[in-house]
């Protein structure tokens, strides 16, 4: 049988890395920020390690403490998280929950980022140009349309199609991983 | 309904949202909360896009700088590569420094009244999506605010009647703020490189934080959410680091006189016409000294106030410019509040601030109330507002319970 992990250790870190980046995603709408924002709830969570019972949802646990710290940031910038209403956060830490049990499984971050690479070969060049101008880079909307040639409105859409293929693509891509 | 939802999440995500279409998301996840899941799944999609791109960039840089399999060597590849080397090294310089100007400049995100942008003799309205360049002054009107970006992700919102030059020749970013109201939500900056904010009178430097600018003919006023900023004033190169709270800084030095450092016997009251504020020397956390006042407040469930209030004997001289309050927030309930008042000899209250307890950083917050000529709210009524007759300041906490320290309160005067 296998020993359960250190949640301590930089895997088991890595491993929760994640899921709990897109719950705060989520929650919070703020990419720039959520790195730091998940970086602070490991180290609250280090802290407080005391009063975690080992063999007890680790998972909810980091939610628990996540939730606190979105809230703070909220706080910071006088606006509201996206999901507070008892239901809709109800659904969004299962969906948390069931992404957690996911990345339980060693190669599944891998897969996701190869499905990711191949899914952006079926975008054009100049899409995934733009896509890189916009996620890598930074650059807003306006500089990418100077810079390509394009509409202001032509590249949002454009982002926004890419972004709905993309998707699309890596669903198609789950399923059959799933019933193969 | 479903493409909708799916249109603002993407919004929401990539952070083009504004304020009104985040809320039309969060009533419509209420509504329908079982698009949570495509929110979530959404947010994966958004980071692992983020994390393969980046690889894919690095890669790409990578393979530039990679030499190519092994050719047979002759003699006219050595004048080549050097030719080669130098053109590269060239570009390189170039695409730096085309990435430095570019890093420097601001778009334009969100844009309200009239606002305009003038680069050299010529001024124009500045409109959505615009560039905003060093060596640029942007000038709002009397109902005009423009939001605009960084493309490290920086913030800067310039309020009604502001004007704002981007300071050209500079590696870093550096701003003057003529007059008017700044708010900057900061990216952390590269060490060494601070964002410079130069007032008439003060030059604020910050690596990475949230503040609000306020330029007066005399002062700079800042509020500074998180983290530390230094400030140096112009005039005789004073300079301090600051931490999150209210400051007003003069363009010359004040005096500060203290009014109660909590070192000695207690004169702070409770007030008979509003609920119990629990009033204890606190020995374990003060901002200078041995003791800080802790003030708790628990609204009772039944009662005929939402507040509570202390009071402590209070005069002001002509030459006072600010009230300088230290204080820290131990806990608190959503809602929260707490407000600063002067009575008067009648017993009639004028607010001085009021303040919700979740706008308070962690840790000690200095907070420089400025001496208003004329209070706009009579809290108690009685007479006309006269500075020569202010007998007692009343700190209240209100609606919710809350837990505050606070510790050298002070007055800041003229010299």
């Amino acid at each position: 049988m296998n020993e359960p992990m250190d949640p301590w250790s930089q895997a088991a870190i890595e491993q929760n890395r994640r899921w709990l980046t897109a719950f705060v995603l989520s929650l919070t709408g703020d990419a720039a920020a959520c790195d730091d924002i998940v970086q602070e709830v490991f180290l609250i969570a280090y802290r407080k390690r005391s009063s975690f019972a080992p063999g007890t949802n680790f998972g909810g646990w980091l939610r628990g403490i996540a939730r606190h710290v979105v809230l703070r940031h909220c706080e910071r910038r006088a606006k509201q998280p996206l999901v507070n209403h008892d239901e809709a956060l109800r659904r969004l830490e299962v969906a948390a929950a069931e992404s957690e049990a996911r990345s339980m499984d060693l190669g599944y971050q891998q897969q996701r980022y190869r499905f990711m690479r191949e899914c952006l070969t079926t975008l054009s060049t100049r899409i995934r140009h733009v896509l890189r101008m916009r996620y890598t880079v930074g650059l807003q909307a306006g500089d990418i349309a100077r810079e390509m040639g394009m509409t202001v409105s032509a590249v949002n859409v454009g982002v926004f199609r890419a972004r709905l293929a993309l998707a699309a693509c890596i669903r198609r891509k789950e399923s059959k991983a799933e019933i193969v | 309904m479903k493409d909708r939802i799916q249109e603002l999440i993407h919004m929401y995500l990539d952070g083009s949202a504004v304020r009104a279409e985040e809320d039309e998301l969060r009533l419509l996840l209420e509504k329908h909360p079982e698009h949570i899941e495509t929110l979530f799944r959404t947010s994966e999609d958004h980071i692992d896009l983020r994390a393969v791109l980046a690889e894919e960039s690095s890669a790409l840089a990578a393979t530039g700088l990679v030499s190519g399999p092994a050719r047979r060597f002759r003699r006219w590849l050595v004048p080549l590569a050097a030719a080669a080397t130098i053109l590269i090294v060239a570009g390189y310089y170039r695409h730096m420094q085309h990435a430095t100007r570019r890093s420097l400049m601001l778009t334009v995100v969100q844009i309200a009244g009239a606002v305009e942008r003038a680069a050299g003799d010529t001024a124009v309205a500045l409109a959505l999506d615009a560039v905003v360049r060093p060596g640029d002054l942007v000038t709002t009107g009397k109902d005009g605010s423009a939001t605009m970006k960084y493309p490290d992700g920086t913030v800067l919102v310039v309020g009604a009647r502001s004007m704002l030059t981007l300071l050209p020749r500079s590696k870093a970013k550096r701003l003057q703020i003529h007059c008017g109201t700044l708010v900057a939500d900061i990216a952390p900056q590269p060490r060494g490189d601070p964002l410079v904010m130069s007032t008439p009178h003060w030059d604020v430097e910050v690596l990475g934080t949230r503040l609000t600018l306020t330029v007066r003919q005399d002062t700079t006023r800042v509020e500074l959410s998180e983290g530390r900023a230094r400030v140096t004033r112009l005039a005789d190169g004073e300079t301090m680091d600051i931490r999150p709270g209210r400051y007003v800084l003069q363009s010359r030095e004040l005096k500060v006189r203290t009014v109660e450092d909590h070192e000695g016997k207690l004169n702070w009251k409770q007030y008979e016409h509003s609920n119990p504020i629990g009033l204890e020397r606190c020995s374990s956390n003060s901002y200078s000294g041995a003791y800080s006042l802790r003030l708790s407040y628990e609204q009772p469930r039944v009662s005929r106030w939402t507040y509570g209030q202390v009071t402590h004997p209070f005069t002001l001289q002509p030459s006072d410019k600010a009230l300088r309050l230290h204080i820290l927030l131990e806990s608190f309930v959503e809602n929260a509040s707490w407000n600063i008042a002067f009575m008067m000899g009648d017993r009639s209250c004028w607010l001085i601030d009021s303040t919700m307890c979740w706008d308070l950083a962690p840790g000690w917050n200095v907070i420089d109330l400025p001496l208003p000529d004329n209070p706009e709210r009579q809290t108690r009524h009685g007479g006309p507002y006269d500075p020569a007759k202010v007998r007692a300041l009343v700190f209240s906490m209100c609606q919710k319970p809350a837990v505050v320290l606070i510790d050298d309160f002070q007055l800041l005067e003229e010299q």
